[in-house]
């Protein structure tokens, strides 16, 4: 294996995102700021220059093996995370190489972060490429997660398939190429009846468009410094019911456009359905007073923002009690569910660690009993029990290094970051969610965090989004032998 | 009658045993020549040696004139093909075996009238075994008001050495019959100078609800098994397990192989499922085998059923229960600390017969390791019984009535009982005793 073969992928991926930077021109020659075009071009011909550069100057792998595979998915999703920075700063709307990064990682990994403090000042064409870069990464995500980690073994996706009920083939459509354009299209319809109920609403259709897709992506960018909090209930409501679809599995949305009854069978939609529940009971007990509808819908939508892992805010919670900002913290390491566009651990997987660990309980009062982890009904294999217990533990790991890295880095800072902050800080990045708790609340950014810090989370962004393994394969020596 | 039966394995050459003691025309397919041989050698019946699903072999046994077809061979496929010629050839009754559930719908499609699957008929057996608490048999007869009780008797049990005249006389309130007993694998329709031994299979009839007096007397609890260990796991083991989880008995199934423990494990959520020796003491206690209601044994070797419900046994656990491939040793080994014993081949035939006595008989049942069957018969209008009693009746020795329901109504019938038009008659009966049951309901 050679840096040569994966170049050539990463090529064509960087190539790709600098076609798309075109569309956000388009938008600026709408609103007739024409500088703005003039740059956005200039940007998206340099990537599309470099994308051609390595696909021309590294010859075609042939086909990829599974560990090339999981190196180009790494390497892929941090090029587009540095290349993506160039409309930023071309335009000069963000002037800092680290701060154009940063926002530009939080986007593709559909966190949400930003270091951009009222985005209604941007250009318009560059606040379309804010929220198309989280769009863009949730339809990858999508694909990554339903298409191509389970090719290489792994993904939770591939678990939580095994788990609908009656005999499902085992892929959506035999062609891999054919389920990625279905599941594309889903997203599509998503985002498309999304804009038009939100347009419908107190949106104009630039809000509209800019809210659906960083919705659907579970992204959380809002083209408005209040964030969802400046729109009527109406629109909040509506965002809430689609950050709940973004969260659920896109093949499972798939599956169920013919037979909506799957919904109902599902045990993780289910789950996931009431973790929100009891979520948004708790935020409501524990921000009771005053308009009560106002209390439901602020409960409701900071659950499921979080839970979703979005990041939109209409509730600044970093106001709250310290017993809920904890349990906001606790609540980004949920995530949706398996094959959505949402981060973090997803309910399939703390399912399964949930029923691995009462087998063991089991396991004490029969010592010779065979006790089978299973979601709903279906059992799920111990290879992948194990799997799932491996991530998880990478995951707090990466989690524990991360906050203690941050909180050394945090210390050089002015004003320095506290210990909440840099908690959630690091809890958000990891779980792509976007905003935390103190210094980095709601209704804050994350220009206070130092820039080595920047850099530490950015990292953490994409090694949550990538579910940690493609990531760490990459320092694997053994990945590097011939 | 003419009855064919494709496959002589246990449940075809039993059937084809009973058939032929009654006095039918049977032929027998079997394609394994040594087994058609020893068909042929112990019963009174035609033995064609060939393939059952095969048309011309079929036709070479009557299948033309005979009356009701039997296919228990011991693969799914040549049971459905010989039914499919049956039916061709317009045969009224056919009956398959069929052990692929997904199958069971297809074949009555077909037109079959009864398919069984042995594994089973044996699970819903035990099922009632476990439910009723140390009896060795339990099956109601005229709508469930009457029942036909079987025990063992212990050693330090009371009635041990009684006649069943004095035990008549003990007993205040007596609504009940034994009706046979079975000694060293011989049946004797019991009278009242029947002395009862330790060890003597007794069967008796009483009214469903009277049950109390025989239990207490024999020794039984009517308490229903909360807690049940299955030894084995076999496909038998696994459907019974089923069965008792769905009626929410807490079951515990011990298997020694793991790849079968885990597929058991995965199959049946409510199951606890432990990997090891089924007859290892120290497991069997951790698995708190003393407070098991019942335990069943119902691995693939009957060596290790008769070795681990005598561990259950010794253990402390309640009932236990053996599973006996070989039928002659289900009836041999009960009593003995084994409280019963199923089979699937003959909990398969029992299922069998009772089909094929529709009509005059209702309903008839076949004991473990006896000849006798139990029967409901109803007294039809040109009974020759009608209008007398059942001491006028004369019965042979061969056969004993004994319970009445009447309108509703069920009861345990005297000497002078007088039978009536629309009686039906429970009656326990030797092979012998059959045709005189027959000619009972006119």
């Amino acid at each position: 294996m050679s840096w040569r073969h994966l170049l050539h992928v990463v090529g064509a991926v960087v190539a790709a995102v600098g076609v798309s930077m075109l569309s956000a021109a388009v938008v600026s020659v709408v609103y007739w700021e024409w500088s703005d075009v003039a740059m956005i071009v200039l940007a998206a011909a340099v990537t599309v220059g470099i994308g051609l550069a390595l696909w021309r100057g590294f010859d075609r792998p042939g086909e990829l093996t599974t560990r090339e595979g999981f190196a180009a998915v790494g390497l892929a999703w941090t090029a587009m995370c540095l290349v993506g920075a160039l409309p930023y700063l071309f335009t000069g709307s963000i002037t800092n190489i680290t701060n154009a990064v940063f926002e530009t990682s939080a986007g593709f990994t559909t966190t949400g972060a930003s270091v951009v403090p009222d985005p209604a000042l941007l250009p318009h064409g560059i606040q379309f490429w804010r929220s198309l870069t989280q769009w863009i990464g949730g339809m990858g995500i999508i694909v990554l997660s339903v298409a191509i980690l389970p090719l290489l073994g792994m993904g939770a996706v591939q678990l939580a398939r095994a788990e609908s009920p009656g005999p499902t083939p085992d892929r959506l459509t035999p062609r891999f190429s054919e389920t990625a354009k279905r599941l594309w299209l889903i997203y599509v319809v998503f985002t498309a009846i999304e804009a038009a109920l939100l347009w419908i609403g107190d949106m104009t259709l630039f809000e509209a468009v800019n809210h659906s897709l960083t919705t659907l992506s579970t992204g959380g960018y809002s083209t408005n410094a209040g964030s969802m909090g400046a729109f009527s209930a109406y629109s909040q409501w509506i965002v809430i019911a689609f950050m709940v679809i973004a969260g659920a599995s896109f093949s499972l949305h798939y599956r169920a456009v013919r037979n909506p009854r799957l919904y109902w069978k599902s045990a993780e939609l289910r789950l996931y359905l009431a973790i929100m529940a009891i979520a948004a009971t708790l935020i409501v007990i524990g921000t009771w007073g005053g308009g009560v509808l106002d209390v439901i819908r602020d409960a409701v939508f900071t659950a499921t923002s979080i839970i979703t892992t979005t990041g939109y805010g209409t509730a600044d919670f970093g106001l709250w009690a310290p017993a809920l900002e904890i349990m906001i913290v606790g609540m980004m390491f949920i995530g949706g569910m398996a094959g959505s566009t949402a981060g973090s651990v997803k309910v399939y997987r703390l399912d399964v660690l949930y029923e691995a660990s009462r087998s063991d309980v089991r396991r004490l009062i029969h010592p010779r009993g065979v006790f089978v982890t299973r979601v709903g009904k279906s059992a799920v294999p111990d290879t992948i029990v194990e799997a799932i217990q491996t991530f998880f533990l990478l995951y707090m790991f990466a989690f524990m290094t991360g906050t203690f890295l941050l909180a050394i880095i945090g210390s050089t800072g002015d004003p320095q970051l506290d210990a909440i902050t840099t908690v959630s800080a690091v809890a958000s990045s990891l779980g792509n969610v976007g905003p935390g708790l103190g210094l980095v609340g709601p209704t804050e950014t994350y220009l206070v965090v130092p820039a080595l810090g920047k850099w530490l989370l950015a990292a953490l962004m994409i090694v949550g989004r990538l579910e940690i393994l493609p990531i760490l394969i990459l320092f694997n020596p053994e990945l590097w032998r011939r | 009658m003419r009855i064919i039966i494709v496959g002589a394995g246990a449940v075809g050459s039993y059937l084809a045993e009973r058939f032929s003691l009654e006095g039918q025309d049977v032929v027998v397919i079997e394609s394994d020549p040594e087994r058609a041989a020893r068909v042929m050698a112990e019963l009174d019946c035609m033995v064609i040696t060939g393939n059952g699903a095969s048309a011309s072999t079929l036709e070479q046994a009557g299948l033309g004139e005979a009356d009701l077809l039997v296919a228990v061979s011991s693969s799914d496929a040549v049971n459905v093909l010989a039914c499919n010629a049956a039916t061709k050839l317009g045969i009224p009754r056919k009956v398959a075996r069929v052990e692929d559930p997904e199958l069971k719908a297809e074949v009555e499609a077909l037109g079959v009238d009864l398919v069984i699957d042995p594994g089973e008929a044996a699970a819903r057996d035990l099922l009632v075994l476990v439910s009723s608490g140390r009896v060795s048999e339990l099956v109601e007869f005229g709508e469930g008001k009457l029942v036909l009780l079987g025990a063992y008797v212990d050693a330090g049990s009371s009635v041990v050495g009684t006649t069943l005249a004095e035990l008549r006389d003990k007993v205040e309130g007596w609504d009940w019959l034994v009706v046979a007993v079975v000694r060293h694998g011989e049946t004797t329709i019991a009278r009242g100078s029947t002395q009862l031994e330790m060890g003597d299979h007794v069967l008796l009839i009483t009214r469903a609800d009277r049950t109390k007096g025989p239990y207490q007397l024999l020794g039984l609890t009517d308490r229903p098994a909360e807690k049940v260990i299955i030894l084995g796991g076999t496909r038998l083991a696994r459907m019974t397990a089923e069965l008792l989880a769905e009626r929410r008995v807490a079951t515990t199934l011990i298997e020694s192989n793991p790849a079968r423990c885990r597929a058991i494990a995965e199959a049946l959520p409510d199951v606890v499922v432990v990997c090891g020796d089924p007859a290892d003491p120290k497991m069997l206690q951790s698995e708190g085998i003393g407070n098991a209601d019942a335990v069943l044994a119902l691995t693939g070797w009957d060596g290790n059923n008769l070795l681990g419900c005598h561990v259950a046994r010794a253990l402390g656990a309640g009932e236990v229960i053996a599973r006996f491939t070989n039928t002659e040793l289900a009836g041999l080994l009960g009593g003995g600390g084994i409280d019963a014993t199923v089979s699937s081949r003959l909990s398969a035939a029992n299922e069998i017969l009772r089909f094929v006595r529709r009509g005059k008989i209702h309903s008839a049942v076949t004991i473990p390791g006896s000849e006798a069957e139990a029967l409901e018969l109803e007294v039809g209008p040109r009974s020759p019984a009608i209008g007398k009693t059942l001491a006028d009746l004369k019965l042979p020795r061969t056969l004993i009535i004994g319970g009445i329901q009447r309108a509703g109504e069920a009861f345990v019938p005297h000497g002078n009982t007088e039978i009536q038009e629309g009686d039906h008659l429970i009656a326990v009966a030797l092979p012998a005793g059959i045709p005189v049951a027959e000619k009972l309901s006119g």
